[in-house]
Order: C-alpha cells, then sequence, then structure tokens
C-alpha cells in the first residue's frame, strides 16, 4: 500500500523522518500531492504559498511534536480540510488569523460579509488562545493605561521565552455545504466558561472577545476545560 | 498595522492602515504614548485605511480614550468602514467617542 505523503520544506530530511514514518508517512520535498507540509519557522508568504492549491490538507511547523498526529489531522485529511499545528511566536508573527481566513477562502469561496465574519470571530479566538491561554497573560492587564506597559512588556517577553513561544496552537477548518467549523485549540490552563456570561460594560478594555464569537457563529462549543472553542458558520 | 503621524490646529492627527488586532499592542503603546506630549489638545485618529478590526484593538483605543481625558485631550474617530465600522456600532463607540466620516 502507498503510503500518505509528508512534504518537507526548508527543513533536514533527519528532523522529520522517524516521526513521520512512525505515523505512517513517506517523506517527499516536492509538495505536489503530499497531503502535509513540515516546515522550519514559516513565513506568512510560505505559509500562503505552500497551501495555495489543495492538496495539502495540513501544515506541521517542526519541531513536529506527536500531539499533531491526533483526530484533528485525522479529521483535515478525512474532510480534506485544513490543519495547522505552530508555534504560539510564529502564529503571532504571521496573524494566523488572516492566513487562515485567505486560505480557507480561497478553498471554499464566500461573499466578504461572510469572510468578515468569520474572521472577526476566528480572530477573537486565537487572540484568547495566544495571549490568555498559551502566554498565560490576563486581560485584566489590559483595563488601565498604567498597567498597558505591562502588558505590553509580558506579551514581548513570553514571546521569546521558550515556555510560552513554543506552545501550540491547532487550527482545524472543516466544510459540507451546511457548514463551515473551525476549530481552535492552545495548550493554557483553560478556562472556566461561566465567566463569560455576563454582557461587557460600554467602556470595558476587554471581556468583548466571546460575545462576538457568539454573535457571529451559529454555534459555539467549547471543550478540554476551555482549551478548545470550536465555532460554526451557517452558509 | 503601520500609522503616520501629521500635526493638524490644536493637535495630531494619527493615520492607520492595515489591520488593527491583538498583535498590535507596541504600536498602541507608541500612539497611547503621545497623548503626554504636553501642547497637544486634539488628537483624531483616522481610520479609513484600517481593514479590520478585533476586540482587543478596540479595548487599546479605549485605553486611548482614557488617556486623552486624563490630559484633558479630545479624541476623535474618524473614517471607520466595512468591518470596522460595523465592530464599532457593536460596541457602541458612538457614545463615547466624536465619530466622524
Amino acid at each position: 500500500m502507498t503510503r500518505p505523503l509528508l512534504a518537507i520544506a526548508g527543513v533536514g530530511r533527519s528532523d522529520v523522518e522517524e516521526i513521520a514514518v512512525r505515523n505512517g508517512y513517506a517523506l517527499t520535498d516536492n509538495l505536489e500531492n503530499a497531503f502535509i507540509v513540515a516546515a522550519a519557522s514559516p513565513s506568512r508568504e510560505d505559509m500562503l504559498r505552500m497551501m495555495a492549491t489543495e492538496p495539502p490538507y495540513a501544515l506541521i511547523e517542526t519541531p513536529v511534536p506527536q500531539s499533531a498526529f491526533g483526530q484533528r489531522l485525522s479529521r483535515a485529511l478525512e474532510m480534506r480540510g485544513l490543519y495547522m499545528s505552530l508555534s504560539t511566536a510564529t502564529a503571532f508573527q504571521v496573524d494566523l488569523t488572516s492566513v487562515l481566513c485567505s486560505i480557507c477562502s480561497r478553498r471554499l469561496p464566500m461573499s466578504e460579509e461572510r469572510r468578515y465574519d468569520i474572521e472577526t470571530a476566528v480572530d477573537e479566538a486565537l487572540s484568547n488562545a495566544m495571549v490568555h491561554g498559551n502566554l498565560d497573560i490576563a486581560s485584566v492587564l489590559r483595563n488601565d493605561p498604567a498597567d498597558f506597559d505591562l502588558y505590553c512588556d509580558l506579551v514581548n517577553e513570553r514571546l521569546v521565552t521558550p515556555l510560552y513561544a513554543t506552545r501550540r496552537i491547532e487550527v482545524l477548518a472543516t466544510w459540507t455545504p451546511d457548514s463551515l467549523d473551525i476549530e481552535v485549540h492552545d495548550e493554557g490552563r483553560g478556562y472556566d466558561i461561566s465567566n463569560f456570561n455576563t454582557p461587557p460594560q460600554l467602556e470595558a478594555k476587554c471581556g468583548r472577545g466571546f460575545t462576538l464569537i457568539r454573535s457571529l457563529a451559529s454555534n459555539v462549543t467549547i471543550a478540554e476545560h476551555g482549551r478548545s472553542l470550536t465555532m460554526s458558520f451557517a452558509p | 498595522m503601520e500609522h503616520t503621524v501629521r500635526s493638524v490646529a490644536e493637535g495630531k492627527e494619527v493615520v492607520l492602515t492595515g489591520r488593527l488586532t491583538f498583535a498590535d499592542h507596541n504600536g498602541f503603546r507608541s500612539i497611547i504614548a503621545m497623548f503626554q506630549e504636553p501642547g497637544n489638545k486634539r488628537f483624531v485618529l483616522d481610520l479609513s485605511g484600517v481593514e479590520f478590526i478585533d476586540s482587543a484593538a478596540l479595548g487599546m483605543v479605549l485605553l486611548a480614550r482614557d488617556t486623552a481625558i486624563s490630559k484633558g485631550v479630545s479624541l476623535i474617530l474618524k473614517g471607520a468602514k466595512g468591518q470596522v465600522k460595523r465592530i464599532m456600532e457593536v460596541a457602541k463607540f458612538n457614545k463615547l467617542f466624536a465619530m466622524e466620516d
């Protein structure tokens, strides 16, 4: 039986071979026909170029973690959707929201209005996952101008601190004629959803994100103690 | 997000372009720092070149407002359109800011 192909881009073969073979993939240097691309610190332009056609259905930043070969990747391959596993530093750097929505809208044509609704909700989910989840920074620091310098310094510092910066952000997009589903997963400490049931006050500097997501998505599911958020968007 | 600054009567106009998101904290920090400079009575944030904004960036605009109030500077939001206008309407920014087309 032919094994599915995993393409490497800017990565030494030996860095990926063991984990690829262990998970049933054959390595190739050629992007054509590869189901998955493994890339080292991909730029925004790299991502848009490598994912311009389908396949591939997945992009994994190296070093490739075993956690990337889970249900989300399987589902992306099965549904011919899109899966990405990136470090927080890279996801921050490339503006993952816009990269993800650009690739999705190329594969699933949509109106500008629908794209903006989806992009707005995805950005809120990714912002929560990256800043509050993986970088572990409380939004309360954005409440007061006096604390804002501290907030900025903390974000800058944690984006270069391996403990936080290498935590993974995973996104999975799958679609059918009835729905586009996007899941965002982080490796933070999770959160209590009951904290988000109060509508934000007019002058609140934070806490609007989840309200926006709920107003834009037709369904929202939270799992894994707040580390996974799935949004469904009607056609 | 990119920004350029020009002097206008009694203050400054900051022209913002691109996407305003949670990742733009450093850019907002330098804009908010401008509010601390003496001699400004009026600040205009020109949003006509902004294509996308998120709730974290709305929060940073509100921080700019707090700073402006504390310094006695009036802050005007100008030219919001598309997604930016829509999100600002949802957040009821018209109740908090002077908004110009």
